[in-house]
This record gives structure tokens, C-alpha cells and sequence, in this order.
């Protein structure tokens, strides 16, 4: 300051100065009020904190919206304030208020919705009274501060407000910027204290969720482990993903084995039902639960009933997550039950057909049922009345009824359980009398009180005539027995009969020396017997009933035993193996004759026979020389005239004498040879061969046919092998005779023929000898077979040819037939019995 | 029919023989027939003439002493080269069954002939014979 200015100029310079210090002190004021307001923050701000510090210790939902409605009022120093929260699901709208009661809550809740539409969310805005003026619940208040937020994922909204009245304005500080700075930082506070609330209670609620349903599968698991149902259980799909114990005892399937696999592929087999298969399949596929019961087939392949129940599981979400199948063996029950049935069916059958009446009755009401069978035992219809007991009551017989009435006392007293009784009974139907056989039996309960009588009766008049005719014959039996046996003992042929082991049942023989016999006391068995404790007599018979028990032959042995004087006599022993109509072995019965006299006879006949061959023999041989020494000069004279009638010089007489010689001497040879002819027939056996029938009968046509003036032929009309198995010798005297006799009867005005005919039928020869001849008139017809009979007076025949011929069939155990018809011929018929060449 | 040069016949019975020999005669005129009355002396006279070649022998069975058969079982011990070109026939009244049999299995034999020989037989034998 080197020249002091003017007072101007120092004027000037302290106006300055004062004007600066104005200035300063403006600014300070400033800072001070700066100051101030940034004090009151940092007290807001420490209040906010210490709300916001207090509301995240609640663990109540509602004391920490309480809390942070009242941090409203305290802190940013309003009258009233509001939360609202909004879930967006159904949950209910929660209201939290301080310093306020509105009238209608709802409305309210509407109201400040409607005004926070038109803010933007999570800021903070002052409305004042011309926007709160248009909404009735909030028309009281002057201005308001307003927030909202919106949580899409936790699904909820809230509102917040601080309000203050149009009375209590003046009051009141005013909100300011500085409240909406922190008025949004405490709703952004609350909006994350809220969440993160809700996001713990959700965490908190799914861990009890899961806590709960760990403890409920625990449970479950307890009980299907434990329980002795199989429990299956599958996914959606149906594949297995557990099964208990009981499933791997019922099945024989192990967890293991089965995880992964549909259980039909397991236990389905042949013999489930087709349609229970279907229904099964049905349920699962709309995945409805289902109760059915089916045959399944173990691990083994055993068959077993199965009780199946399939539960369908879904989750929460409805979503179809498993199901689970519950099995039970029922094999024994069904079994049981099927048993039960069938045995039930069985004894209704039974009881039908063996005409057994049941009937039931009852205490409580004193009544009776009948079956049908009963019916007809009594001969009522079932369809009229009167009442059982009536019928009953008018059948029985006098003395019968009143025992019928004490059977039943004491039934329903409980003196007897059971009760057995017969009746005479006069059956309604027909009078008849019968006799019915009843048993009753009484049906208690626990404590004794009767609960039914039932019982069963059956008309058993049949069986008891039946009975009693089966004993009369079974005495009769018993007295034929004792006459067959007295007949057999006075027999005098030997009898043992054995039983199938060889054990004797009867014998007529008395034990002696030297008989047939063995220990029979010690029922030793003849198929037991050895050699060296038998005689030898009874060796050789033990050996033949063996044989004869095996072969199931009869065998007949001759042995020779000792007679009582003691003296030796044949038997002739026949064993037969005495089998009943199946071929079983029933007796073997052996039966020894004493042949003794039979053989002494039997050796005379013998003897006597080989005598009568030896005459029979030289007899023959007599008739051949005496039939060779008549006919030699029979047969010479023949020559002699042969010879004449050969030479030329002899007149007509002559010659016709000569011609009547020689025929007399032909007819003489004729009788001579069918006397051989008839003696050897009636002598000789019969000596069967083989040849050929037809060479026979052409041979015989021949050696006939030269005697034959004119035409002849001989037809064959051959219809089987000619190869015949017979006594050749006669057979062959017999179609000579029989073609003789149609060569000499022939019409010699005709063409004649002889027919021979050869066929076979049900094991006969038949051999048919017809010609075209004379015929043989219808008187003879009968006689032509008798010895010496001569149909005709020109015959030149002897009467024995015929004859002859029937003796010859007879022999021959043949048959001979003529028919015939005079002027028309005659057919000679031959029946024979085929003879076997082996025989 | 001609060339049978010798005939030998065999018979006990005279007429027969004389029968034979007349139908031989007469169908084979100028034949040698040597007749023997039994057995024994043909076959003596087969033994004593062992180169005589003999078309025909006509033997009958029933003979006393020596029959027909016994001839035969003498001829069938001879040398059978002679009787290669000889017919034998065996003729007999017999009905006997047994003689037809024996004479139909015995060799030598060519057949059996009933008596009496007939003009009729004695051609078929002839004519069989060429």
C-alpha cells in the first residue's frame, strides 16, 4: 500500500470487501445448510440401514413387510405407508400398512396398482394430490412417494408407497429429490431382501420336500421289502427297474437278472389267458390301474397263479413316471379252490347218480330243504304241498317215526354229532315200501349253539334185496361148493387144484407113500419145490405144471403111481392152467385118471386091431385073386367072341348070339368089379394124395367112351386149380360109376354130352357131373342110391353102381345130389371137403 | 408096323395066349411068336439066349410060382442094352389097384394092358411101335 489511495478508492475497496464478505457468508450459509442436508441423508441412510438390518433377521414373512412399512414412515418421514404384495399365480394379495386404514382394501390395492401402471418400475416417484385426487381411497392424501417392482421368475409384484395427508401437510417435510434417491435405493434393498427371502423359503420348502419324500420312500421301500407280495416296479415304459425279495422268491428272478426287461417277456407263457393278456396290455397302455389274475411261469418254468394288481404312478406335474405291480402266488388257493369246485361238481354227480337225497334243516325257523333226490325218494313232487314235514311225517312207518323224532332230539340236543339210521318208509308215489338209510350230522357254532342239521339219505331197498339175494347165492354157492367138493372127494380120479402161486387149494388125494405129494401143511408153493424133496413121481408132475403154467397149454402126462393094495396103476395126469376170461391165471387144476384097465383094454384093442389088419390084408388080397380068377376066363370067353366076330365066315344069328354072350360077360365083369369095388370101400381107410381131377375124369371118359356107339363129348368147365387132395382110388370108382352112367343113358337120337364142372367154395370141392341123357324118372329118384336098385328094366346095370357111389361119398364125409328131369338129362352133384396135403 | 420081327408072350392060360398070338397073327403076318407058359421058362430062355433081340414081350402078372413082377425084377438083373429096342407090356385080368401101380413104377415096363387084347389096342400099340 505505497500511496494510500482515496477515500474513494477506500470506500470503494471496503465496499468490495464488504460485498465479498456478503459473498462469503452467503457461501458458508451454504455450506452449512449443505452440510446439514447432507447430515439428515447420512441419518436417513443410517436409519435405512438399520431397518433394512432388523427386517433380514425376520424370519416372518409379514413382520418384515411390518418392519419395512414402518422403516417408510420413520425414515423418509411420512404419515402413512403401504406394502403391497402381489403374487402373479393364485396366491392370495398380501397388504402390509402403516398409519393407515383404508376402507376397502381391494379397491385400494386397485388404485395404487393403477397409478404405479403409469410409473416406471423399480424407481421411485413423488405423486402429487392433483394425480392422488382421482382415486377415492387416496383423495385424502396431499402427495406420495411411489415404487413399484415386478419378479416375472419368482411370479410376484409389489407395491410400495409413503403418503401424507392434506391435514397433516404442513407438518410434514415435504418430500424431496434427496427422498427419491433413497426412497429407490430402499426399494431396491427390499426387492432383493425379498428375493432372496423367497428364493432360501423355496430352497427351505423343496429341502423338506425332499426330506418328506426320502422319509415316505423309506417307508416304502420298508414295506415292499418286507411285505410278501412280489412288488415290481418299472418306468413309464415298463421296463423293471427294482423288484423286492418276495417277487425273486416267487419268481426266481434276482434284481439283477431282470432290470432293463418288460415283465411279461418274463413271466408270460402257453398257458396265460389270451384275453387277460389283452386286458393287461389295454391298462398299461392308457395307464389305468388294473387287478387281474393270470398265470405266470417261474424262472424253472413252473406254472403259478398270480395275483396281479398294477398301480399307475404320476408325478406332481401329472406327468406318468412308473408303475408299480404288486404280485401274489395264489397257485395253492387257486389250486384249492379249482380242487374244491371240481370235488363239489364230483359230489353232485355222485350224489345224483348214487340217488343220494340231501336235506338241511334249520333251528332259527324250524324248516326243512330237500333236494330233488329227496323228492323222488318220497315220491312227491317237489312242486306241491304239503310241507316236508307232513310228507315226511305220513311216509314213515309207525315205530320208525318216533325213532325219526328221537334221532333228530337228540341231534339238536347235542347228545350225538352224528347220526346214522335206517327207515322204513311207504313211498307216496306207488305205496311201495322202502327202506331209506339216513345220516345226519349236527353243524354248531363256537359256542355250541346249533347252527343246521344237514343230512343225507338214500333208498337202499335195491341194494339190500340185491344184498341178500348176493348171500343167498353166496350159500347156495357155499352147499354147491360142499356137493362139488363130496363129489370130487368120492371121486376116483385124483384132484389137486393150485392157486396162480402155487399153493394148494384142494386135493382129493390122501397122502401115502409113494403118491403124489409134498409138505402141503407148510404151504409150500410147487414152484418153490426142488427135486430132493419130492419123490420122483412128483418131480416129473412139479416140472410138467411149470411148463404147462408158462406155455398156458393143458399137458397130459401118463406116470404110474400105487394103488392102496399096492400094486401098480397108470395115470394118466392132465394139467390145465385154468385162466378166467382176461387170460389171467385163476387155478392150475390137475386131474389124475387111473388108466390101468384103459390101457389093458386099450392094448387088447391093440392087438385085436393089428389082427383085423392082418385079415383085412389078406381078405383083400383074396377078393383080388378071386376077382382075377372069376374074370380071367370071363375075360377069355370075351376074347374068343372077339375073335369069331373078326373072322368072315359066321351068319347074322351067330354073330347076334356072339354079341349076347359077350354083353352077358361084360354085365358078369361089371358085378364082379363093383363088388370089389363096394368090398374095398366099405374096408379100406382112406389114403389122401394129390393129382390132378381133371386127367381123372378125361382118363375115365376114355377108357368109357369106346363102349359109346355114336357121338359123345365131354365139356369141362373148369373154374379153379383141377389139383384136388383126395382118396384117389375112390374118387376115382366114383366119377367112372357116375360119367358110366351118362355114356350108357345118353340119347342116342341127340347130340349128347357129359359136363364136368370143378369149382370151390368156403372150403368145399364141388364137382358137377350133367348130361343131356335119358333122365331118370321122378318115382325112382329116391330109391336110385338103394342097394340093388334098378330104375329101369333096360338097365344093363347091376343096382350097385349108385350105391357105390353114395358109399363112397359117405366115406369121403361128402355129399351127393341128383337132380334130374326124364327126356332132359340128368346133374350129378359132388361135394367134398378140401382136405390140407399137410394134414 | 412090318419091321416087328419077334413077339414073345407069357401067359399060364392057354386061350389067352392063343387069343394073343391070333390077333398078332393076324395084324403082323409071318411075326416069330415064341408062347411061354410060365415064368420061370422065359425067363430060362432069356438066360440061355442072351443075343436074341426081342421086339414085343406081352407078361402077364398072376402067374403060380414065378409071376409077371419076379420075371421083371430077373430081366432088370440082365444086361439091359438087349432090351433097349424091347417093348414090354404087362397084361392081366386084375383089378388090383396095387398091380397097375407096381406096373406103372417098374422100368422095363412101357405100359399096362386089361385082358382080353383087343384088335383095336394091339393097332395102338403097333402103331406106337414105328
Amino acid at each position: 500500500m505505497s500511496n494510500p489511495a482515496s477515500y474513494d478508492e477506500l470506500l470503494k475497496q471496503y465496499r468490495d470487501l464488504q460485498l465479498r464478505v456478503t459473498r462469503f457468508s452467503s457461501i458458508e450459509q451454504e455450506l452449512i445448510n449443505t452440510r446439514d442436508r447432507l447430515d439428515h441423508e447420512l441419518v436417513l441412510h443410517q436409519r435405512l440401514h438399520r431397518y433394512n438390518s432388523d427386517a433380514l433377521n425376520q424370519a416372518n414373512e409379514s413382520a418384515f413387510f411390518q418392519l419395512e412399512t414402518e422403516a417408510i414412515v420413520d425414515v423418509f418421514e411420512t404419515e402413512a405407508s403401504l406394502i403391497i404384495y402381489v403374487p402373479t399365480d393364485s396366491r392370495p394379495v398380501a397388504m402390509y400398512r402403516e398409519g393407515f386404514s383404508p376402507s376397502n382394501t381391494s379397491q385400494l390395492v386397485e388404485e395404487i396398482k393403477k397409478i404405479s401402471s403409469k410409473l416406471s418400475p423399480g424407481k421411485s416417484h413423488i405423486v402429487k394430490s392433483d394425480v392422488l385426487n382421482l382415486f377415492d381411497c387416496l383423495s385424502a392424501f396431499d402427495q406420495g412417494l411411489f415404487s413399484y417392482f415386478i419378479e416375472p421368475n419368482l411370479h410376484y409384484e409389489v407395491y410400495l408407497c409413503g403418503l401424507i395427508s392434506k391435514t397433516n401437510a404442513p407438518l410434514y417435510n415435504k418430500p424431496q429429490e434427496r427422498h427419491l434417491t433413497i426412497f429407490g435405493v430402499f426399494t431396491q434393498q427390499l426387492q432383493a431382501m425379498l428375493a432372496n427371502r423367497k428364493r432360501s423359503e423355496e430352497i427351505t420348502h423343496q429341502m423338506e420336500q425332499i426330506k418328506a419324500s426320502q422319509q415316505e420312500l423309506r417307508k416304502l421301500s420298508l414295506i415292499a421289502t418286507r411285505t410278501k407280495s412280489g412288488v415290481i416296479i418299472t418306468d413309464n415304459m415298463g421296463r423293471i427297474e427294482w423288484v423286492n425279495d418276495a417277487f425273486t422268491k416267487i419268481s426266481g428272478y434276482r434284481l439283477e437278472e431282470v432290470i432293463g426287461q418288460k415283465p411279461r417277456d418274463l413271466l408270460q407263457g402257453p398257458k396265460t389267458n389270451e384275453v387277460t393278456r389283452q386286458q393287461l396290455k389295454d391298462a398299461l397302455w392308457k395307464k389305468e390301474n388294473i387287478e387281474v389274475t393270470i398265470v405266470n411261469y417261474d424262472r424253472e418254468g413252473r406254472e403259478y397263479f398270480n395275483q396281479l394288481e398294477i398301480i399307475s404312478v404320476f408325478d406332481e406335474d401329472g406327468n406318468h413316471t412308473n408303475f408299480i405291480a404288486l404280485q401274489k402266488d395264489i397257485t395253492e388257493e387257486t389250486l384249492a379252490r379249482q380242487e374244491i369246485l371240481r370235488m363239489n361238481t364230483r359230489f353232485e354227480l355222485i350224489a345224483k347218480h348214487s340217488r343220494i337225497g340231501t336235506w338241511e334243516y334249520s333251528p332259527q325257523d324250524n324248516s326243512i330243504r330237500w333236494n330233488d333226490i329227496m323228492y323222488d325218494i318220497y315220491g312227491v313232487s317237489n312242486r306241491v304241498e304239503p310241507s316236508i314235514v307232513d310228507v315226511w311225517r305220513n311216509s314213515m312207518s309207525q315205530e320208525d317215526y318216533e325213532k325219526g323224532v328221537k334221532d333228530m332230539d337228540n341231534i339238536r340236543n347235542g347228545m350225538f354229532g352224528t347220526q346214522e339210521s335206517t327207515f322204513r318208509i311207504k313211498r307216496a308215489s306207488d305205496g311201495a315200501e322202502r327202506i331209506v338209510e339216513t345220516v345226519m350230522v349236527a353243524e354248531r357254532e363256537e359256542s355250541g349253539q346249533l347252527m343246521r342239521v344237514v343230512g343225507s339219505t338214500k333208498d337202499i331197498t335195491e341194494e339190500l334185496n340185491l344184498k341178500r339175494e348176493r348171500d343167498a347165492a353166496a350159500e347156495r354157492m357155499v352147499t354147491l361148493k360142499t356137493f362139488y367138493e363130496s363129489i370130487l372127494n368120492h371121486s376116483p380120479s385124483q384132484k389137486y387144484v393150485f392157486d396162480p402161486e402155487g399153493r394148494i387149494l384142494f386135493s382129493n388125494d390122501p397122502p401115502k407113500e409113494g403118491a403124489i405129494w409134498w409138505d402141503a401143511t407148510s404151504k409150500q408153493s410147487i414152484f418153490e419145490v426142488v427135486e430132493t424133496d419130492v419123490n420122483k413121481r412128483t418131480w416129473n408132475l412139479v416140472q410138467n405144471i411149470r411148463k404147462s403154467v408158462e406155455s398156458k397149454q393143458i399137458i397130459r402126462i401118463e406116470d404110474e403111481g400105487t394103488s392102496e393094495d399096492g400094486h401098480a396103476i397108470q395115470f394118466l395126469q392132465s394139467i390145465l392152467p385154468y385162466q378166467n376170461i382176461t387170460g389171467q391165471l385163476e387155478h392150475i387144476i390137475v386131474t389124475g385118471v387111473d388108466i390101468s384097465e384103459l390101457i389093458k383094454v386099450q392094448e387088447a384093442v391093440n392087438k385085436k386091431n393089428d389082427e383085423l389088419r392082418k385079415i383085412n390084408a389078406e381078405l383083400d388080397n383074396f377078393v383080388y385073386s378071386i376077382s382075377h380068377d372069376l374074370r380071367s376066363p370071363l375075360l377069355s370067353i370075351k376074347g374068343i367072341i372077339s375073335l369069331i366076330m373078326h373072322s368072315s365066315e359066321i351068319d347074322e344069328k351067330t354073330q347076334q348070339y356072339l354079341e349076347m354072350v359077350d354083353g352077358s360077360a361084360t354085365r358078369l365083369d361089371g358085378t364082379i368089379q363093383e363088388i370089389l369095388e363096394y368090398s374095398r370101400n366099405s374096408r379100406l381107410d382112406l389114403a389122401h394124395e394129390t393129382f390132378d381131377v381133371v386127367a381123372m375124369v378125361e382118363q375115365s371118359y376114355n377108357d368109357l367112351r369106346f363102349s359109346a356107339e355114336g357121338q359123345m363129348e365131354l365139356l369141362l368147365d373148369i373154374q379153379t386149380d383141377p389139383v384136388v387132395v383126395s382118396d384117389k382110388s375112390r374118387l376115382g370108382v366114383l366119377l367112372k360109376n357116375i360119367i358110366g352112367n351118362s355114356v350108357k343113358y345118353r340119347r342116342k337120337d341127340i347130340h349128347s354130352f357129359v359136363k364136368f364142372s370143378l369149382t370151390r367154395k368156403e372150403g368145399k370141392l364141388i364137382m358137377k357131373v350133367s348130361d343131356n341123357g335119358e333122365g331118370i324118372n321122378t318115382q325112382h329118384l329116391d330109391k336110385i342110391f338103394t342097394m340093388f336098385y334098378r330104375g329101369t328094366t333096360s338097365s344093363i346095370g347091376t343096382g350097385l353102381g349108385l350105391y357105390i357111389c353114395k358109399e363112397i361119398v359117405n366115406k369121403l364125409n361128402g355129399d351127393l345130389l341128383v337132380e334130374s328131369t326124364p327126356g332132359q338129362g340128368t346133374t350129378m352133384t359132388i361135394t367134398l371137403p378140401e382136405i390140407d396135403p399137410h394134414e | 408096323m412090318n419091321n416087328l420081327q419077334h413077339v414073345v408072350l407069357v401067359d399060364d392060360d392057354d386061350i389067352f395066349n392063343m387069343l394073343h398070338g391070333e390077333v398078332l397073327k393076324r395084324l403082323i403076318p409071318g411075326v416069330r411068336i415064341d408062347v411061354f407058359k410060365s415064368g420061370q421058362e422065359v425067363v430060362a430062355y432069356l438066360e440061355q439066349e442072351p443075343e436074341e433081340q426081342i421086339d414085343l414081350i406081352f407078361l402077364d402078372i398072376r402067374m403060380p410060382l414065378m409071376g409077371g413082377f419076379e420075371v421083371l425084377d430077373s430081366m432088370a438083373q440082365m444086361n439091359q442094352e438087349r432090351f433097349s429096342k424091347t417093348k414090354i407090356y404087362v397084361l392081366s385080368s386084375t383089378l388090383d389097384d396095387r398091380d397097375l401101380k407096381r406096373a406103372k413104377e417098374t422100368p422095363l415096363v412101357t405100359d399096362f394092358i386089361g385082358k382080353p387084347m383087343s384088335f383095336d389096342t394091339m393097332r395102338t400099340i403097333l402103331s406106337e411101335q414105328s
